[in-house]
């Protein structure tokens, strides 16, 4: 499956792009070899234009393309990793850090995507790496079906990140 | 079998740490560049959605 770029502007005239493309960068070789022809798909999302808050149309529109690509490939599996960089616009300082704000807010989506559309056989993996004063989140979207290589990959990200 | 799990490493190392801060600045550099070309309308061209 090649990768594909969506981009949309809410009414309040803010442009965002969403992109997925093959990830390859989070995974040992190892692990890659092992999961078979899965295609692991990366997400990227850039706010191009604007800082108004997310509104749930805009929410919306990114399960829909997330859903199109379990849609466009039987093979499909997403992972992602968590910005920790760009603030959350309209946010005060002592809100929680920007990467746990993201993933509870897409475990949140994903939670109420799959009821409202009735999902069975779609799962998530949420797989957090922390230290002392500093943690990073990953999540991962896979089909029941590929459980196996959902394992595969979660253990490489959690051996992985624990040495 | 539930559809959301959760899988910990904690007190991960602090090489662990910076590999991982690392990957997370170079994806902000990427996203930079995109939206470097976005104000440089390299991109006039793209079809936009309208929400």
């Amino acid at each position: 499956m090649e990768g594909f770029v969506r981009v949309f502007s809410t009414q309040q005239g803010d442009i965002l792009q969403i992109s997925f493309s093959e990830e390859t960068n989070l995974l040992s070789k190892e692990a890659i070899s092992h999961i078979g022809d899965i295609k692991l798909m990366g997400i990227e999302l850039l706010r191009v234009k604007g800082t108004n808050s997310i509104g749930t149309n805009v929410l919306h529109y990114i399960e829909e393309s997330v859903s199109e690509v379990f849609s466009l490939c039987s093979n499909a599996m997403i992972v992602y990793y968590c910005d920790f960089i760009s603030p959350i616009p309209k946010t005060n300082k002592n809100a929680m850090p920007p990467q746990e704000y993201r993933s509870r807010l897409f475990e949140n989506m994903f939670r109420r995507y799959i009821k409202q559309k009735r999902i069975r056989d779609i799962r998530l993996s949420v797989i957090t790496v922390s230290g002392i004063d500093e943690t990073y989140y990953f999540h991962l979207i896979y089909r029941d079906s590929h459980a196996m290589q959902a394992s595969i990959i979660g253990n490489d990200i959690k051996e992985g990140y624990s040495k | 079998m539930a559809q959301i799990e959760y899988i910990t490493v904690k007190n991960a190392t602090r090489s662990t740490l910076n590999r991982l801060r690392q990957i997370g600045i170079e994806k902000a550099k990427r996203l930079q560049l995109m939206k470097e070309r976005w104000e440089q309308h390299c991109y006039d061209n793209v079809e936009v959605v309208h929400l």
